[in-house]
């Protein structure tokens, strides 16, 4: 007879739940006798619907489960498994202090509501400008004749001379002001969706500038981001400090790489993968190619967790990113490395150049990954490389002014 | 000192040559690169460091410190990297004590970032990264939401073996927790105690030995209350307790 447990972890999510790729728990059999039936890195559902629970089968005993989330922390609860039942164990993640934080509280950019109400009393920061850069210059779509524009762009917004703030025209035709859709004191979210019903392979770029008072952050807009035939929300959370600095982060509604996101945003690249891997997820992104930003981070995921001189299926996936798609850079990028995995730089160095050349061509990339890589690939091919010295030299100054920390590019002018 | 992708480690002369200060720095990026092209091919870095921006860094036109190693002939080594902190950021401890990040790491290494696929406790570089951003986040108190970076690379691999049961990190509460400042805490395994801890208004923070403990905590009056289960497993990372009352 079949026994086990019913997982999940119970988190209001807006009405969005995540039934199948959720996050990681462990499940340890604490009888030492019967320690290989303990489950290790099984994907649980996050949500609250009465049929978001994920069956695993277990022999009867007791077993410690511990959830292990995108935010870093820990879940844990210990339960037995009873012969012929099958036991519904629902792990209670923290709350937060607004229903809209609560996307931004799994990945841990935003702390749950007994932390947030522990603050200190603080002043209420107005909110700050977002603008949404529709329909960016061609410096910034990275498809002007002059390859070498973008980086020249930003690199000229820094240092002494230059007049701050920078209007929002100055980056394209039409600076649309966004409005948040919520806000408090501290924190101001913004959600966008842009409609766009084109060819994938033609994709438009967008940007958000958000003005402050200290700062100006240009932002890499994660859209269009399409999930099972729709195009879900890209949501920014921009919180602010008191000394007027702010932080910016996305979540992606995706049920099905919206948390896969999330652990690649914090380095936990092996839950990530594993999630990305459940329900053949991955090979689905390669596959149709519905979603090459999504296909992207796949790819990320793919080549941090390579071993070297490792030869796979995927290979191929990211030849075809780097082929189908000349408007993503980092295609072209994560070809290059791996390259640069798979053997000494000699091997490859032709490849590795051209491909690094071409994503510099195409432009500022989507990934902050994408941006410590192409510093790092450019860096590879020596200094006696001129042209690769040259470019360098550009995309360091830009890289200078990025928050490694966020997950897409954003470049502080 | 930390720009961007790029970051200087500052060796205990930066300064003495007021004209070439970055002479007494490693350019780490470089280095890192460097030393990913050369023999092992698993490597590990730990940079327990503040990250402060500086903008020395543009003025030395991208000369961020010494390189003592050149690019090998190798494919790509694996190269984790854990960072103390965000770059731009301070990193912090308590004064008089090692720093949160290196307790952590210290707290990880002792079994806190173990695990017993096979009966024996393993570290691994994944379990220790679970290991150290729950603990960094744990000492900051929830002070920021994210302080430990992302890092570019974390493939899996064994960093140590442990000789003993691993160490544990152990909270025990009350819930409510305005019960703790009435509950007197006990800790017991086989039935023999292992520790106590009188009325406070805080919970118990405690480090135990991986294996079955049973708690309780007792109240005036002779009220005894235990948690649901009878027997508490503790194993790594950590372990919440919570007795109802």
């Amino acid at each position: 007879m079949s026994s086990g447990f019913q997982l999940r972890v119970s988190k209001y999510l807006v009405g969005v739940d995540v039934p199948a790729n959720g996050v990681i728990a462990n499940i340890y059999a604490l009888d030492p006798a019967l320690s290989a039936n303990s489950k290790r890195s099984v994907v649980i559902p996050v949500g609250y619907s009465s049929n978001t629970f994920r069956q695993v089968d277990l022999e009867p005993g007791q077993y410690l489960i511990e959830a292990i989330m995108p935010s870093g922390d820990i879940i844990s609860q210990q339960a037995i498994v009873k012969d012929g039942q099958w036991q519904e164990i629902a792990l209670e993640a923290e709350q937060t202090a607004h229903e809209w934080h609560s996307w931004h509280n799994l990945t841990g950019s935003v702390r749950s509501s007994s932390a947030f109400e522990d603050e200190p009393q603080i002043k209420g920061i107005k909110n700050y400008k977002v603008d949404l850069i529709r329909d960016p210059r061609p410096e910034l779509r990275g498809d002007d004749q002059r390859s070498d524009a973008v980086w020249k762009l930003l690199a000229a917004l820094q240092g002494p001379g230059v007049k701050k703030p920078i209007p929002p025209h100055d980056f394209g035709l039409a600076g649309t002001a966004d409005h948040p859709v919520a806000s408090d004191k501290r924190t101001q979210l913004h959600s966008f969706r842009m409609n766009y019903h084109g060819p994938t392979e033609e994709s438009p770029r967008w940007y958000v500038l958000v003005s402050t008072p200290k700062t100006q952050q240009l932002l890499t807009v994660p859209c269009p981001w399409f999930s099972e035939h729709r195009e879900v929300p890209a949501e920014l959370l921009v919180t602010k400090d008191e000394d007027l600095s702010i932080t910016t982060s996305w979540v992606i509604q995706d049920p099905d790489l919206g948390t896969v996101l999330a652990y690649l945003a914090n380095g936990s690249l092996q839950s990530a993968l594993r999630i990305a891997s459940h329900n053949s997820a991955l090979q689905l992104l390669f596959d149709k190619f519905e979603n090459p930003l999504g296909a992207a981070a796949g790819g990320y995921l793919l080549l941090a967790n390579m071993k070297a001189g490792e030869k796979d299926d995927w290979h191929h996936w990211i030849s075809n990113l780097r082929r189908y798609f000349q408007w993503l850079p980092d295609g072209c990028i994560q070809f290059a490395w791996l390259k640069l995995k798979q053997g000494p730089l000699e091997d490859s160095r032709a490849e590795v150049r051209l491909a690094l050349f071409e994503a510099f061509d195409r432009g500022l990339p989507y990934y902050t990954l994408g941006l410590q890589w192409l510093v790092d690939g450019l860096t590879l091919l020596g200094e006696d490389d001129q042209e690769a010295v040259k470019r360098l030299k550009l995309v360091q100054r830009v890289s200078w002014r990025a928050d490694m920390s966020n997950l897409f590019t954003n470049v502080n002018l | 000192m930390s720009l961007g992708s790029d970051m200087s480690l500052l060796m205990s002369e930066y300064g003495d040559n007021d004209l070439a200060p970055l002479e007494q720095a490693l350019d780490f990026r470089k280095f890192r690169l460097a030393m990913s092209r050369n023999a092992p091919n698993q490597q590990l870095y730990f940079i327990d460091a503040c990250r402060s921006s500086s903008d020395r860094l543009i003025d030395s036109l991208q000369y961020a410190g010494r390189l003592p190693v050149q690019n090998g002939p190798q494919a790509s080594a694996e190269t984790p990297i854990y960072f103390a902190t965000l770059a731009g950021e301070e990193a912090f401890g308590k004064k008089n004590e090692v720093s949160f990040f290196t307790n952590a790491i210290l707290m990880g290494l002792n079994g806190m970032g173990s695990d017993d696929p096979a009966g024996e406790w393993l570290v691994t570089t994944t379990r220790l990264k679970e290991a150290i951003d729950y603990e960094v986040k744990r000492a900051f108190g929830g002070a920021k939401p994210k302080q430990v970076p992302p890092t570019d690379t974390l493939t899996t691999f064994e960093i140590h073996r442990l000789r003993n049961d691993p160490e544990v990190p152990v909270i025990v509460t009350c819930a409510p927790a305005s019960e703790n400042a009435r509950a007197e805490f006990i800790c017991e395994r086989n039935g023999v105690e292992q520790s106590r801890r009188p009325p406070a208004n805080e919970t118990w923070s405690i480090t135990l030995s991986a294996g079955s403990y049973d708690f309780r905590a007792q109240f005036s009056g002779g009220i005894v209350r235990q948690p649901k289960s009878n027997s508490i497993n503790i194993r790594p990372i950590y372990r919440k307790v919570i007795i109802d009352i």
